[in-house]
């Protein structure tokens, strides 16, 4: 049985404000897979990733990361993983490779290691000279490119991109997509994504996960659930399970 | 490995020296508009005092009187570096007067009532040109000349009739002595005590508010920033404690405001020393003073001070913390902060109109532990000899930071940090992001 780097069960999320986001989810992940989270705006996808990234606590339910329990020791966990958030941002007033340099200080063993980091993620960020200017004059897609490549420089055990091309162009979400697939075999990092986009999820995902309203309603790799669901694209598959309105 | 905390207080030191909302905004527009208002002020003090003393000036002299000591006292102001300029009525030197001192007319028998025996006039006609502090100074120099000339000829009149002067002209006189305390201090004028008195009770405090004021606003700041700069998330799953994340803002605050706090306090020095300049200096008298008002205060009391001092500025800085965490932007943080350093600064002026020394030692030992204002107090209860309640004052702002902190601690370790807030407004903001993306 290949090793779990995700397990999730039974999770459950209410919020202060007492909104049921999760309800009883479940699903795992195995070493070196990229999976996907897909499903409709509020589905609880966010959330999922929040509390497997330490920022969430979950209300019921366990969520394991290498089999460390994200609610009991979140330091450990915190050692294993990087986390692309939504709606990243970068502190405007530094430079591309000072915020590199910032992240790397938290992981490199020695100043070598940490050139080494800060060396492959400017080539992973494709940002060329522009990396020495302040992060507030960089474009949308150059600063997703290089939050990208500050997640996959550490070489994490466990990579978790939520939506990681949204809001960006056709040119810069192939690139990122590109980048997420080289680099997740050349690292050998398991990779955990939500995505809106069906097309990024055939192309980079093994397996995926569909959510709806807090629980997972069907899981499979990507040919899986087409055939399942007598589908031609993942597009029908996900409108076949959460149903959408005939126009 | 660099430390998780060093790489933190690192990145803290480099935004809030790079980043113009906290630098302009706190530090360089505080710091250049007291230096120059203290500067201004300084500057013009000194001038003013100076241009009052410095002797000379113009004089409109109408002689109406034509006698001897008119003579005399003509002849007295040229000695004294006054330029006179003669008139022969008063409307005509009224029309003349422009930029001269004063116009000073003699009256008709201003000699005779001298050389009589009796007392003379002069009239000073004296123009108001402004309220500008100069203006107002060398209006009374005529006066100190008129003063001297007067002293001169009655001392004159006395050796004559072979009276001492002195005598005459105060035949009572006093000394001052001061008690403090068990203390007496012999021939000392009260106002050499007043001095090291105001810093014990009034600019310490003062200060400590300040730097209080300063280190909640950075804080509060700094942390908001995270949030303004969608930085937050990706913080809190880095492998940096919560703890060491809360510290290293803390630190690099405290850092930058005691740089803060030092230039004000260099600029504040630097003025007082100014002002002080002016006046008669008498160290030996008042390093007397403040040995002595020492010995009665109780050697406690500085230390004390110093304690509460710091206990009252961690309360503050967990207050800023914690409010920090409902805060979503730079803006709502330093209106927040603002909420703190108002009733701070208000408090410690509330506490210098507040007469405890007539209290009960039970009274000021109750009243011992209101934050912020017990500051102010402890002068006073080393006055009274209260140490009970000088400790209290120590030890409650302490016990109020500690449980502040604690619970700032226990809410930045939960997911609180990051759920928590005050204003709905990124909600909205999400929401029309989902549209977007639908
Ligand atoms: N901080 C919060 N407080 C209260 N409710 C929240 C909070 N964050 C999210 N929710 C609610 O929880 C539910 C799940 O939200 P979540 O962000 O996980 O969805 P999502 O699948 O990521 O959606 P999207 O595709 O739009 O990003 C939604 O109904 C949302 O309104
Ligand atoms: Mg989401």
């Amino acid at each position: 049985m290949p090793t779990l780097v995700v397990e999730v069960n039974d999770l459950q999320k209410v919020y202060p404000g007492g909104k049921k986001a999760l309800k009883g989810l479940s699903f795992t992940v195995r070493e070196r897979e990229i999976y996907g989270l897909i499903g409709p705006n509020g589905a609880g996808k966010t959330t999922t990733l929040r509390i497997l990234a330490t920022i969430l606590e979950p209300t019921s339910g366990t969520a394991r990361i290498y089999g460390y329990d994200v609610k009991s020791e979140p330091e450990k966990v915190r050692r294993l993983i990087a986390y692309l958030p939504e709606e990243a941002g970068a502190y405007k007033y530094l430079t591309g490779l000072e915020f590199l340099d910032f992240i790397a200080s938290f992981y490199a063993e020695d100043e070598q290691a940490k050139r080494k980091m800060i060396q492959e993620a400017w080539k992973i960020s494709g940002l060329g000279i522009r990396i020495k200017d302040k992060i507030k004059t960089y474009s949308k897609g150059m600063l997703r490119r290089l939050l990208i490549a500050k997640t996959l420089m550490i070489h994490p055990k466990l990579a978790i991109l939520d939506e990681p091309t949204s809001g960006l162009d056709v040119i810069n979400s192939t690139r990122i997509r590109r980048i997420i697939k080289k680099y997740a075999k050349e690292y050998g990092v398991t990779v955990l994504l939500s995505s809106h986009n069906m097309l990024e999820v055939e192309y980079l995902c093994d397996r995926v996960g569909i959510i709806h309203e807090g629980r997972v309603v069907a899981e499979g790799s990507p040919a899986e659930l087409k055939k399942k669901y007598e589908a031609e694209n993942l597009e029908d598959v996900f409108t076949k399970i959460v149903g959408g309105e005939e126009i | 490995m660099r430390s998780a905390f060093l790489t933190m207080f690192i990145k803290e030191i480099k935004s809030i020296i790079r980043d113009p909302k906290i630098l302009i905004t706190m530090i360089i527009v505080p710091i250049v508009l007291t230096g120059l208002m203290y500067g201004i002020m300084g500057a013009m003090t000194t001038q003013a005092v100076k241009q009052a003393m410095k002797p000379g000036g113009e004089i409109l002299l109408v002689d109406l009187d034509h006698g001897y000591w008119a003579e005399n006292f003509t002849n007295y102001l040229a000695s004294h570096k006054y330029t006179v300029i003669k008139y022969n009525d008063i409307d005509s030197a009224i029309k003349n007067y422009d930029t001269a001192l004063c116009i000073l007319v003699i009256p008709k028998g201003f000699s005779e009532n001298l050389t009589r025996g009796y007392r003379a006039y002069l009239k000073i006609y004296y123009k108001i040109r402004g309220i500008s502090f100069t203006s107002m100074m060398t209006g009374y120099k005529i006066y100190g000349v008129i003063g001297q000339y007067s002293d001169m000829i009655s001392k004159h009149i006395l050796e004559k009739a072979g009276l001492s002067p002195e005598y005459v002209s105060s035949p009572v006189n006093s000394t001052s002595n001061i008690v403090i305390g068990n203390t007496i201090i012999k021939n000392i004028d009260p106002s050499q005590v007043t001095g090291p008195l105001l810093i014990l009770g009034l600019f310490i405090p003062l200060i400590i508010g300040l730097l209080a004021g300063f280190v909640a606003q950075l804080s509060a700041t700094s942390i908001a920033v995270e949030k303004e700069e969608k930085m937050l998330e990706t913080l809190l799953t880095l492998p940096l404690s919560r703890f060491s994340l809360i510290a290293a803002k803390v630190a690099a605050a405290f850092i930058v405001s005691l740089i803060g706090g030092g230039a004000y306090f260099v600029i504040m020095a630097w003025y007082f020393s100014q002002i002080s300049s002016l006046g008669p200096a008498n160290n030996n008298a008042s390093s007397i003073a403040l040995s002595a008002l020492m010995k009665a205060v109780g050697i406690q009391t500085p230390i004390l001070l110093i304690v509460a001092g710091f206990g009252t500025l961690f309360l503050a800085l967990g207050i800023a913390i914690l409010l920090a965490m409902f805060v979503d932007d730079v803006r709502s943080a330093q209106i927040i902060s603002g909420y703190i350093i108002a009733p701070l600064m208000l408090s410690i002026f509330i506490g210098l109109f507040l007469d405890i020394t007539s209290m009960s030692p039970i009274q000021q030992t109750a009243i011992a532990v209101i934050p912020f204002v017990n500051l102010v107090f402890i002068l006073n209860l080393g006055l009274t000899g209260n140490v009970t309640a000088q400790l209290v004052v120590a030890f409650s702002s302490w016990a109020y930071a500690i449980i502040v902190l604690y619970v700032a601690s226990r809410i930045i370790g939960t997911e609180k940090i990051f759920t928590m807030k005050l204003f709905k407004r990124k909600r909205r903001t999400s929401y029309s992001f989902h549209l977007l993306t639908r």
